[in-house]
């Protein structure tokens, strides 16, 4: 089962990403803080691509309510910081084991219920509404005000004055999901996921587990969507619903998701980085204010969403799987 | 008696606000009943539609009455031309391709609207909607009042031409059973056209009767595309009475939420009943016409 479909990559494959990732890690320190700020944001939005794609990419299940999961990651380790002291590298875990919980119960539910496809991307979109009205609510996470942490040269807490740690944290929960990737796409469970996301009626008459497969999948794509939360708390300080609980999250990791190549590896963080650094490049541009590029920006990453989905269903990477 | 004409009043523009809500939903319910197609960009069709009645208001000085008028006809075509760019290769394609096109679309309307308009919110003033109607203690903004009547026409109006003309008729025939309508000779492709056009024109003419009582910016589209959902689900999809009950209801939840508990909390229970209605009722209150 497990050498089922998959070829090991080869020797060059491994000997590029190798290059690819020491160039990644040695590029803060070459640059300006600028530019690393810039990168983090860019890994950050790579890291939540991967993360969606286990889901939507490998299991079929669409989403649209992983900002769930990066609030709870984002809140959970926040408050039991600030009121219990504990670090937010164990408070990450804790906040990636209740969105685990949570992404499991809420599948269960649905799924026991038989909602599918475009009805369980609505209930899953539902519920993000039903979050944020919750956490906006609640004095303990600091209401529609939010919660703010003060900069400090704490690295037990997760706090950095310079901006170089937090990107090589992202960029090691990129490689980190990558690799998890690498493992699940191996696995028996990854195989099923990919079983049921063809056909999951032939899935499940010849014995596939789809239910449970479904819930531990979206589980495993919660918990990792959470720890990103806690580093998005902890880099930028300060929580707050209407930011945690942004549209623009879900769509930016689809469309680098998608783009990309969904239910792939390289997928996602090369649909991210296309993304990411089209932006931060155009952004720069003198012609037009900044505001303006923004605007400019999205509407191209729309009309090629469009494109992308109509003319190309398995994204960028699928050019290159075609040449071999 | 405070708390009983406090009811009543909190009653009253629920209903009238669940009205408008079902104008909103009623182009979304359609698509999905006729061609199988969830349009995540309905609700920025109706916030597009806003920005084009601030823009004739501004510019040519039409009342935003008048130009929900105008509206209807220029995003037929808007409606027409949308569908034959980007939707017309979705329909029949797997349900996240048919999402990611209309998401596409999404993002391209929202941020075209951020780009030409900015953040800021913006406002349309109408002398017809000034004032208020006084029933008793109730007393109703006239512009809200308007909204409220305008929708139940424009639904009626749109109930009655899916039920006695040729076209509606063929949109029911194709929405009942696509492969039937195709094999008695009805043309498929002309009737998804015509009934994406006229489900874009409905959330235009929606946005042109809210826009006078209605702070706007490109963002509310997702406000919009939200209520669009709840209503078409819990009234069942492609159901136009279903459409009306269920703006009613959600209308009237959210008043007394707002009124009683706080916005977020009215948010977190109108989409908790979505989620229940998807779990327990997942054809909706009132079924579909599809079935």
């Amino acid at each position: 089962m497990s050498a089922a479909g998959k070829p090991s990559p080869s020797a060059l494959v491994v000997a590029a990403i190798a290059v690819a990732v020491a160039l990644a890690v040695v590029f803060p320190f070459f640059v300006r803080q600028q530019m690393v700020v810039a990168g983090t944001f860019v890994l950050f939005s790579c890291y939540l691509a991967q993360c969606w794609n286990l889901a939507a990419g490998y299991a079929g299940q669409f989403s649209l309510g992983h900002t769930v999961f990066l609030a709870v990651g984002a809140y959970t380790s926040t408050v039991l910081f600030r009121d219990y002291a504990v670090s937010p590298w164990i408070g990450m875990w804790v906040g990636a084991g209740l969105a685990a919980l949570l992404g499991a119960v809420l599948s269960a539910v649905a799924f026991w219920y038989r909602v599918r496809g475009v009805f369980f991307a609505v209930i899953t979109l539902g519920s993000v509404e039903v979050f944020r009205g919750l956490f906006s609510e609640f004095d303990i996470l600091g209401g529609t005000a939010g919660i703010f942490l003060i900069s400090a040269n704490d690295p037990v807490n997760m706090n950095f004055l310079s901006r170089i740690p937090y990107y090589e944290i992202i960029l090691a929960l990129v490689v980190l999901a990558a690799a998890g990737t690498f493992w699940l796409e191996r696995s028996r469970l990854g195989q099923y996921a990919m079983a049921l996301r063809e056909d999951e009626e032939a899935a499940e008459a010849s014995g596939v587990p789809t239910f449970r497969c479904k819930i531990v999948v979206i589980a495993i794509s919660a918990a990792a969507t959470a720890l990103a939360g806690t580093f998005y708390a902890q880099f930028l300080l300060f929580i707050v619903p209407e930011t945690l609980f942004s549209f623009d999250h879900m769509l930016n990791m689809m469309l680098g998701t998608i783009v990309g190549g969904s239910g792939t590896i390289l997928g996602p963080i090369v649909g991210s980085l296309l993304f990411g650094v089209l932006g931060d490049v155009l952004r720069s541009l003198p012609v037009v204010n900044s505001q303006e590029a923004a605007s400019l920006v999205r509407i191209g990453y729309g009309l090629f969403l469009i494109v992308v989905v109509l003319r190309m269903p398995r994204g960028i990477v699928s050019l290159w799987e075609r040449r071999n | 008696m405070q708390w009983s004409s406090d009811i009543a009043q909190v009653a009253a523009s629920g209903l009238l606000m669940g009205l408008a809500y079902a104008l909103v939903a009623v182009g979304f319910t359609i698509v999905f009943g006729v061609m199988n197609v969830v349009n995540f960009a309905h609700g920025h069709i109706v916030m597009a539609a806003m920005f084009a009645s601030f823009v004739l208001n501004r510019y040519l000085g039409l009342d935003p009455y008048i130009a929900a008028l105008c509206l209807f006809p220029i995003f037929l075509v808007v409606g027409a031309l949308l569908y034959h760019t980007s939707i017309a290769p979705a329909v029949g394609a797997s349900p996240a391709t048919q999402m990611l096109v209309t998401l596409g679309l999404l993002i391209v309307i929202e941020n075209t609207a951020n780009l030409i308009f900015g953040g800021d919110l913006r406002s349309v003033r109408s002398p017809i909607g000034e004032g208020s109607l006084h029933l008793g203690t109730l007393v109703l903004p006239m512009s809200r009042v308007l909204a409220a009547v305008g929708s139940l026409l424009a639904i009626a109006a749109l109930w009655a031409f899916l039920r006695f003309t040729r076209f509606g008729k063929e949109i029911r025939a194709a929405a009942s059973n696509e492969l039937g309508a195709r094999l008695v000779g009805i043309p498929i492709q002309r009737v998804f056209i015509q009934a994406f056009a006229l489900a874009t024109a409905m959330a235009a003419f929606a946005g042109a009767m809210l826009v006078p009582f209605y702070l706007i910016n490109p963002f509310i589209g997702y406000d919009f595309m939200l209520k669009a959902f709840v209503i078409a689900i819990i009234g069942g999809l492609g159901s136009l009475p279903g459409a009306v009950l269920a703006g009613l209801i959600i209308g009237v939840v959210e008043a007394f939420g707002d009124f009683y508990l706080t916005a977020s909390y009215a948010t977190a229970l109108v989409f908790g009943l979505l989620m229940l209605v998807l779990l327990f009722r997942p054809a909706g209150l009132m079924g579909s016409f599809r079935s």
